[in-house]
């Protein structure tokens, strides 16, 4: 198969991943706001299949880079997005609420379509790039983000149920304020063990690339204030006073951080991250002193 | 007086015990956290007059008085870590006995008006505890001494209780390593063609350039960037290491490493002052080489190694040595008097001055560092991991079965998600008995 043809195949898949993702959100919302139960089934449904042709896409891609498709903003978005929807069917086993796709599908719809918007083009890696460590470093970034994704949609219902707790619709549609507590601590605990995996090796990678493991630099600095955002979560959820409302409300601003972490330190603050080798070199031999004032 | 007394004594108590609160750790860190975000939108590290220049006078005074220009090493950014680091101290020294005694000890007894109890079975005659645990997923109960009837219990996961603890132990040895890493430890940075030697700072080692090479692709991006390197012992003039350094794969010697950072172009330079030599050398991107006391200066300010005239700006068709030209800048008693791009070779006549160039190649850039803190941040990163896994997903659970005359009742325990502790059970029990 040509390099085209598998963009082709790629974005084929992809496109119907997509568009079965807004179908599963559109039922999934219409279950909640119109109580019907069978469009939550056929969302739930949707949703899986919208999965699978996702990850063909990425495998695709995986075989037509000939690396880990996870290094530049497509990539990561579209893996990102992938993380969430994976995380949403896992706790959505496990748990068994319908409403959560209510809150989760448009996480990972919106993700997905900044997915859509980046330029889809495989550029070979730079050497920095070329590291085990960072394929582990984003690879548990996709797990943990996703995670936070869920605990996101989670715990706007806990606000949401909470707020309007005489509301006989929000009564029945949404689980009661313990499980919904218990379901997005577990998804914080998950991405809150993936965000240390990222922390952790993404300090070994930059130790072998950059000669050191923690420079403050900015998305490094962010992802720390990811994890100390978390960190009061999950110690509010044991705090007196601090409990329930208090502690959805860090994990919501916990999932801003994630995106901020992701999309605004790339567009809005200088960084290593983006991947500059190289400097310019009269940066390096700046003119020499005494000389440089005659002039 | 003795009221005084007891009034200062319960402040200090009051704030000793703030101090070691979770509370206070957690307000700290979220202090830590937004105060951070303050160096990730200042520029960093700029000299003074930077901030005096871009900023307003009021702003500039704020910048100055608390390090904003150097957040991350303000004096009290370091005293906000220190007091976090003296807050999860003491809180896990205080806790530690208490977990130790949780992991040891016998639990403590169910009881009747808060647990709950999870089941009930009446006919007794023919159950026994010991196979009821087992279908509970537990090890042989052992028996509690309890004050009323027969009552037995069995520990799970009981090591979980130690995640928060490693989790916390973790993150102060990762502090420690670092702060220590900062003081001990150095970076300096070394460049040249292959053929270069030099001492590495002040360290008694020397490094050799032995060899560099980057390899492109078909479509000239880079592969890879290769430094031969040797070092060698200055006094005693000894071989330590002879290797490699590329990306992302750094040569180790004796406690330091040396990492490829970059990369650039060099050329041999010769002066001429009315048609004499007055020097040759070798000349790196950048540089400016300043001459004869101070009258005359040559910068080379880029190098363009396939040479094209492309809409009146100089520029590189290929990144390989087809037709090589540098662009030079050339001062005379500190005035700009010339810029250019000339040849190899190429004679440029200023005054009873010249000049040419002539050997491009490419030299290596390294960064050499010596972080003794690496080994026990290292350590700390992993226990951090462990901690975290452990509190999260190896759940301490405790079983109880209280028997009394005609009946046992089951309870079952676990602080970090009962609801589902009770429902696994529940299922447990219903698949693997013929109760009810
Ligand atoms: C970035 C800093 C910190 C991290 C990453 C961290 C991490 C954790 C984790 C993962 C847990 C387990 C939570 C759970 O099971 O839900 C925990 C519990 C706890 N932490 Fe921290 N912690 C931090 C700072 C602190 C500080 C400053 C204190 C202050 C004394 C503290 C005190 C506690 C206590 C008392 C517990 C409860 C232990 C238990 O219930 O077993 N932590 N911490």
């Amino acid at each position: 198969m040509g390099v085209d043809q598998s963009i082709q195949l790629e974005t084929t898949l992809f496109n119907f991943a997509i568009g079965l993702y807004l179908v599963s959100m559109v039922l999934y919302l219409v279950f909640f706001i119109g109580k019907i139960e069978k469009p939550g089934e056929f969302g739930s449904y949707l949703i899986k299949g919208g999965f699978l042709l996702h990850t063909a896409a990425l495998i695709v891609r995986w075989f037509e880079a000939g690396r880990i498709p996870l290094s530049n903003q497509y990539e990561f978005a579209t893996a990102f997005a992938w993380g969430i929807v994976l995380c949403f069917i896992i706790f959505e086993l496990k748990f068994g609420y319908k409403a959560m796709g209510t809150f989760v599908t448009p996480i990972a719809f919106l993700i997905m379509g900044y997915a859509a918007m980046q330029s889809k083009d495989i550029r070979p890696l730079m050497p920095a790039l070329q590291s085990n460590w960072l394929s582990l470093h984003v690879g548990t970034a996709v797990i943990g983000y996703g995670a936070f994704g869920v605990a996101a949609g989670v715990s706007l219902m806990y606000l949401l149920r909470n707020q309007f707790r005489n509301s006989p619709f929000v009564r029945k549609h949404l689980p009661d304020l313990i499980t919904l507590d218990l379901i997005s601590y577990r998804a914080i605990a998950l991405g809150f063990f993936f965000l240390t995996l990222v922390i952790v090796t993404g300090a070994i990678w930059a130790e072998q690339a950059w000669g050191r493991y923690w420079a403050w630099d900015p998305k490094e600095t962010w992802s720390l204030i990811t994890w100390i955002i978390y960190a009061v979560y999950l110690h509010a959820r044991i705090m007196r006073g601090w409990q329930g409302k208090k502690a959805a409300l860090f994990s919501v601003i916990g999932f801003i951080c994630v995106l901020f972490t992701y999309i605004g330190v790339n567009t809005l603050l200088p960084s290593i991250h983006s991947y500059a080798l190289l400097v310019p070199f009269s940066l390096l031999f700046p003119p020499k002193k005494g000389y440089n004032n005659r002039i | 007086m003795d009221g005084k007394k007891e009034q200062r004594s319960s402040t200090f108590k009051r704030i000793y015990q703030s101090i070691h609160s979770m509370k206070f750790g957690m307000v700290l860190l979220l202090i830590i956290g937004v105060l951070s975000i303050i160096g990730t939108i200042l520029p960093q590290d700029r000299p003074l007059s930077f901030y005096e220049e871009e900023y307003n006078a009021f702003f500039y005074g704020v910048i100055e008085i608390f390090q904003l220009n150097r957040v991350y090493t303000s004096w009290w950014f370091i005293a906000m870590i220190l007091i976090l680091s003296l807050n999860l101290i003491l809180c896990s020294i205080i806790r530690l006995p208490k977990l130790l005694k949780s992991l040891k000890n016998e639990p403590k007894h169910p009881d009747q008006k808060n647990d709950k109890v999870l089941m009930v079975f009446n006919d007794t005659a023919n159950e026994n505890p010991k196979e009821i645990f087992k279908i509970c997923g537990f090890k042989s109960p052992k028996k509690l001494s309890a004050a009323e009837g027969e009552l037995y219990y069995g520990k799970k996961n009981t090591i979980g209780h130690l995640g928060s603890w490693f989790t916390h132990i973790g993150l102060l040895i990762i502090f420690i390593s670092y702060l220590f890493g900062q003081i001990a430890g150095y970076e300096t940075f070394f460049y040249g063609v292959p053929g270069v030697q030099g001492r590495i700072g002040d360290t008694p080692y020397e490094l050799a350039i032995e060899g560099f090479t980057i390899d492109y692709r078909e479509d000239h991006s880079i592969e890879q960037y290769t430094s031969r390197l040797r070092v060698y012992h200055h006094d005693e003039n000894t071989l330590v290491k002879e290797g490699v350094s590329k990306v992302n794969d750094p040569m180790r010697v004796d406690g330091f490493s040396i990492y490829q950072n970059g990369t650039g172009w060099a050329l041999d330079l010769n002066l001429y002052k009315e048609e004499e030599s007055l020097r040759e050398l070798t000349l790196y991107e950048g540089e400016i080489h300043v001459d004869d006391d101070q009258r005359i200066a040559i910068q080379f300010y880029s190098f363009y190694p396939d040479y094209i005239h492309h809409q009146g700006m100089p520029a590189t068709k290929t990144p390989f040595p087809e037709n090589p030209h540098m662009l030079y800048v050339l001062f005379y008693e500190g005035f700009r008097v010339d810029m250019n791009v000339a040849g190899m070779g190429e004679e440029i006549v200023y005054g009873e001055y010249s000049f040419n160039v002539e050997a491009p190649r490419q030299f290596t850039y390294l960064q050499i560092v010596r972080d003794p803190g690496i080994p026990g941040a290292f350590a700390g990163g992993v226990m951090l991991i462990l901690g975290v896994f452990l509190a999260f997903y190896i759940h301490p659970k405790t079983l109880f079965l209280r028997k009394i005359p005609g009946e046992m009742h089951l309870f079952a325990k676990a602080p970090r998600g009962e609801k589902l502790f009770h429902n696994e059970l529940k299922k447990r029990l219903k698949e693997g008995t013929h109760w009810e």
